[in-house]
């Protein structure tokens, strides 16, 4: 087992390289010591020789172990006794009997439906490349299953980008732009609570003289970092975008030179598009004041060094296609591309993922996958509950298994009433694994019980700068948790998947981030990069060299045109407009429903969880405290909330439930939760998804999270009285009230509980 | 009314039940205390001790040459924070040594100078700080005065340990020749330092009486520097990295006086020893990211505190802790420091990596959340 010699250790302990797999840009290298007496892992800290880590984690991170040894871990596979749903009871299995009552499962379906019937879903619950899609992506290639879109975070950025750029990114993360822009715009970005190693470098360029602009609908951590806060209404930032354009090119700022050598499009875009957009009118729209709006845009155009770093919020609105490709825009308006550390981007995602040699990781020649139904990950709730497709067409067959893992739909996907549903039907078998009992798992025919990165191998690349980061296994495994690519060699042995004349099966994590990941003759990022070095180290920057092939601006740029298409025939061909435009958002601030639903209803990332991953560590749900829901003063005192309060969440799709929180800068007819929240942590048993829809964006097929109006009031008698229903009445009141760990130790009889509850709730319990 | 309601009701309605509480048993805290006891006390001077503790189980510290920890004994309100005196790989195991010098009228002193200290129970915790050598290549110039010596005796310790290949001046300012102590530890830097390179100990007195037999450098050792190495030319700034260790003051002005020759503040690090009469650090909340880092260093409990409210009246903080599930979470208002638990080890300054935390900060933290 690699050791590392960045920290001076006792004898008897031992220091190893973790690299953070959590959904965030910044993919931390970690040091973890483990006591190599017990066996325990003891201590966790950032690795200080990392450039972007530099030797720090987030409060997330910080509390690694409690992750790790974690009373609600799942440890043992186990199989559901009793009907599906909240408070599900589970009974303990052995290995064998979980694999073959999963296989059989499958076998059944794929004989009496066809394997079309059986719907893998996976997701973000771990980023490494061999956890999240290399042994899953062969197994399911290998059986025919249904494909799943994995739209449900970037797509919408991400295809912006690819029909801007093509494949391309700047060669600096937003880390190491920081160390040379004298302009920052951090776009829709909350990086405090969602990127936090960003931070020090941005601090270190303000202490420098360097200029931070934060836009952004909500005051957070992030924007009290700066006095220069734009505040556009949600889902109008293509018009602010496309309105500082105007102001550029009306002003002569824009980059001739550049725009003719480098874009295709530009000279429609300034005849065509740019004349809609008058000051005036984007003043209506977005709510910033002309005057700010040119200012911030003659600041972009004046300033030589400029970077843009915008974050995926921006993507979960129903126009969010044209909003990220309007963003994307602007750099080539300036020329910002020019410099090094210039232009603007979600992160690196594509490239750092895409141009990995992906036939070999997911081998597709193992049968004939391509041609099977694909469904939106978005849209699984009408698919299970309601037999729908990705074409609106009923699904034949029907999904009859699904397999879940690195995921919990019943929380994180929208419309999670009618997953919830979905996943109830008695004649859909649920397969589950899990690193934690999950909600998901309460739907659960049998739970696997998944590991943790400090129990495993994996290779990490990052999408938030340009590093490599290599885990080793630091623990054994606890319990009987299998980490998955462990898992999918089991079932293909099961299914009899394994011949001596393929090593699909039988390759180990080793062996494919050795010879495939990093021993990689099609990925230029990996060029110069050693297998045994980055073991070493921990860690390696990937090879953004621009001597070859990633210079862009003398070799053209990786799209249809060979530039940036400002104009793109490509999204013309999806019946959406070939220039970037702004488009009022269904259900947003321009919606007439706003008359019935006046609250546009963004569910950002919470500081203290990344999707629900973080949900069961102690510290970080004690932090959180609570389910809230952020308020303008104008908003709450319409409605006579006060801070603190109880509210009711809802609309004509559901409800949930959660305190008040009055911020004083929000905007009117805005308000914020959150969408990690675990449902069974709520007082309705679900979060915010289960009041948006399946809508999809303009393009790129994202979820529409933020695209969703609602009302909310405060929890009168009538509110309760709903909440009690939900509990199960009295007894639900009394099982909720001897659960918590406040109340343990007195002694009352159900008799006494009711009794107080009736005095204080006297409308509720009447 | 009931007699439930009238002692403990924690309502469903006004929090959701089955929350879990932190324990804090396997928080991943990096400072851990342990109990130990005092295991030797030896003069090192009239007025400073070396104090030795051991420590209890099969915890350990791992310290690293520079860093420090704190020492809590009974009957002084107190943790105070101490440098650890020698490099780790000196250490018995389970043991841990300290420097401390008799301050007029100070609680510590006045504890350890009475009789029969041996063998009482203490806790110690650590490790602290980030003070060590750097990477370079470059001259190592160290800069220390009174108990100083600890932190730059364990990093010189531990340099001629690894044969490390840099040449090595320290300057070791203190009043009189009665003073001076550690000279042996010294001499066996110098002896076991790496054959290549130099290493110098430069003791200079400020307060030694005239026509004593003294025969090295008077006055202050930071002007000593300035005037016969600086000025001189004698150093060459853009091949030096400082390290100070000391009292407050003549870190202060040992760093004017280098950075006024053109040393890159970049190239200087310093341990400044404070005590109670320094102001206890705070939190500007704008800058800070609720990363947690400052509470892993945390050498006692409730110095930083979690806080679901606050209320500041004529310079007086109120604050309320977060109650998991009850009230308003800890990311809409601030971690706060309790300036009278807080024992000036100034660890959470160290710790912070977004310089969030300092003693010159508004006391009045900026918060989202509108307050009453």
């Amino acid at each position: 087992m690699s050791v590392s010699n960045k920290i001076a250790v006792k004898e008897g302990f031992s220091v190893h390289h973790v690299v953070c797999p959590h959904d965030c840009p910044d993919s931390c290298s970690m040091l973890v010591t483990r006591d190599d007496t017990s066996g325990k892992a003891i201590k966790v800290q950032g690795d200080p020789t990392h450039p972007i880590t530099r030797g720090h984690l987030c409060n997330k991170v910080n509390h690694y172990l409690d992750f790790v040894y974690n009373d609600n871990r799942v440890l043992y596979p186990h199989k559901r006794v009793g009907p599906k749903g909240p408070g599900a009871k589970f009974e303990r299995i052995s290995w064998d009997e979980a694999l073959n009552t999963v296989t059989d499962n499958f076998k059944e379906t794929i004989e009496k439906y066809g394997s079309e019937a059986v719907q893998p879903y996976s997701y973000s619950g771990t980023m490494g490349m061999v956890g999240y899609w290399t042994m899953d992506s062969r197994f399911w290639n290998k059986m025919e299953a249904a494909r799943l879109e994995q739209s449900i975070c970037i797509f919408a950025a991400m295809w912006a980008g690819l029909h801007t750029y093509g494949m391309a990114h700047a060669n600096t993360s937003i880390h190491e732009a920081a160390e040379e822009a004298d302009l920052i715009i951090l776009w829709g970005a909350n990086l405090v609570s969602t990127g936090v190693h960003a931070i020090p470098f941005i601090r270190e360029a303000q202490e420098r003289g360097a200029q931070l602009v934060v836009i952004d609908p909500r005051e957070t951590r992030t924007t009290m970092m700066t006095d220069w806060h734009v505040q556009p209404r949600p889902g109008t930032d293509a018009a602010l975008a496309l309105g500082m354009m105007k102001v550029i090119v009306d002003a002569g700022l824009h980059d001739v030179e550049f725009l003719k050598e480098q874009t295709n499009g530009w000279e429609g875009l300034i005849s065509d598009i740019l004349p809609d957009y008058p000051l005036d009118k984007v003043e209506r729209i977005t709510g910033v004041p002309a005057a700010e709006i040119e200012k911030l845009a003659l600041a972009y155009a004046n300033t030589k060094k400029t970077v843009i770093r915008a974050n995926y919020g921006l993507n979960r609105h129903q126009n969010a296609g044209q909003m990220c490709r309007a963003i994307l825009t602007l750099p080539a308006i300036t020329g910002s591309w020019r410099e090094n550390c210039g232009g603007a981007g979600f992160g690196n995602l594509e490239e750092m993922w895409l141009s990995h040699d992906l036939a070999a990781l997911h081998r597709p020649d193992l049968g004939d996958r391509a041609s099977k139904r694909q469904i939106s990950m978005v849209q699984i709730g009408r698919a299970l509950d309601e037999n729908i497709g990705a074409d609106g067409e009923q699904l034949d067959p029907p999904i009859k298994s699904v397999f879940i893992h690195n995921s919990d739909p019943a929380n994180c996907a929208p419309n999670s009433s009618g997953i919830r549903r979905g996943l109830s039907r008695e004649d859909v078998f649920v397969g589950i694994h899990e690193t934690f009992w999950t909600d998901s798992c309460d739907y659960a025919d049998i739970v696997l019980p998944a590991d943790t990165q400090l129990e495993r191998m994996d290779l990490v690349a990052t999408y938030g700068n340009w590093y490599f980061g290599m885990n080793e296994p630091v623990i054994e495994p606890l319990g009987e948790s299998v980490r998955n690519s462990e898992l999918f060699r089991k079932l293909a042995e099961k299914m009899g998947y394994v011949t001596d004349d393929d090593n699909a099966f039988t390759q180990t994590d080793e062996e494919i981030i050795r010879d495939i990941l990093v021993d990689d003759k099609v990925n230029p990022l990996m060029e110069g990069i050693k297998y045994e070095d980055l073991k070493k180290n921990g860690w390696a920057r990937a090879n953004t060299s621009t001597t070859d092939r990633r210079n862009f601006l003398v070799n053209g740029w990786p799209t249809p045109s060979g530039k940036i298409d400002i104009y793109c025939e490509a999204l013309k061909d999806q019946g959406v407009n070939p220039y970037p435009v702004y488009v009022p958002e269904i259900e947003g601030q321009e919606d007439p429903r706003r008359s019935v639903y006046p609250l546009q209803v963004l569910s950002c990332a919470s500081h203290y969880f990344i999707g629900d991953s973080f949900t069961s560590v102690p510290r970080l749900q004690a932090m959180m405290s609570r389910p809230t829901v952020e308020m303008s003063p104008g908003d709450a005192a319409k409605r006579n909330i006060a801070d603190g309060d109880l509210c009711r969440l809802y609309n004509d799709r559901g409800e949930t439930f959660a305190h008040a929180v009055i911020i004083e800068k929000l905007l009117d007819g805005v308000c914020n939760t959150q969408k990690q929240f675990k449902g069974s942590n709520t007082y309705g048993g679900v979060n915010i998804n289960a009041l948006n829809s399946e809508m999809l964006t303009d393009f790129g097929n994202s979820p529409t999270f933020y695209s969703c109006l609602i009302e909310i009031e405060v929890a009168s008698d009538q509110v309760r009285k709903g909440i009690l229903v939900k509990w199960g009445g009295e007894q639900g009141y009394i099982k909720k009230w001897r659960n918590d760990p406040r109340n343990s130790g007195i002694d009352a009889t159900d008799e006494e509980i009711i009794t107080a509850a009736k005095e204080i709730h006297k409308g509720v319990f009447s | 009314m009931s007699t439930l309601l009238k002692t403990n009701f924690n309502d469903p309605f006004d929090s959701y039940s089955g929350l879990p509480n932190p324990d804090t048993a396997i928080q991943t805290f990096r400072v851990e205390n342990y109990p130990g006891v005092v295991s030797a006390i030896n003069k090192l001077t009239y007025d400073t001790v070396e104090v030795v503790v051991k420590y209890e189980g099969n915890a350990f510290i791992m310290a690293q040459a520079g860093q420090y920890g704190t020492l809590k004994v009974n009957g002084v309100d107190r943790a105070r924070a101490y440098s650890f005196a020698k490099s780790p790989h000196l250490e018995n195991k389970n043991e841990v040594t300290f420097f401390i010098r008799f301050v007029e009228g100070g609680e510590m002193s006045n504890w350890l100078q009475q009789p029969n200290r041996v063998g009482e129970k203490v806790t110690v915790g650590g490790p602290m700080g980030k003070f060590g050598l750097d990477n370079s290549s470059k001259t190592i110039v160290c800069i220390a005065g009174g108990s100083g010596m600890t932190g730059i005796k364990a990093l010189l310790e531990q340099a001629a340990h690894v044969s490390l290949e840099r040449d090595c001046l320290f300057f070791y300012g203190a009043r009189s020749q009665a003073d001076l102590y550690c000279l042996e530890e010294m001499e066996a830097v110098a002896k076991k330092w790496h054959p290549n390179h130099k290493f110098t100990f430069i003791p200079v007195l400020s307060e030694e009486p005239q026509g004593s037999d003294w025969q090295g450098p008077r006055g202050f050792v930071t002007q000593h520097l300035k005037e016969q190495y600086l000025d001189r030319l004698q150093l060459d700034v853009k091949n030096i990295k400082a390290f100070f260790c000391g009292p407050p003051a003549m870190i202060d002005h040992g760093v004017g006086v280098l950075k006024a020759s053109g040393l890159d503040e970049s190239d200087i690090r310093f341990d400044k020893f404070e005590d109670m009469s320094s102001p206890a650090p705070v939190i500007d909340n704008s800058k800070c990211t609720l990363c947690d880092e400052c509470l892993m260093v945390k050498p006692v409990a409730n110095c930083i505190v979690e806080t679901s409210d606050h209320t500041h009246h004529q310079g007086n903080t109120t604050t309320q802790p977060v109650k998991p599930g009850v009230t308003s979470g800890l990311y809409y208002n601030t971690l706060f420091i309790n300036s009278d638990k807080c024992i000036r080890c100034y660890a959470c300054v160290d710790a912070c990596p977004h310089d969030a935390i300092s003693p010159s900060y508004p006391a009045i933290p900026k918060i989202l959340r509108k307050m009453g």
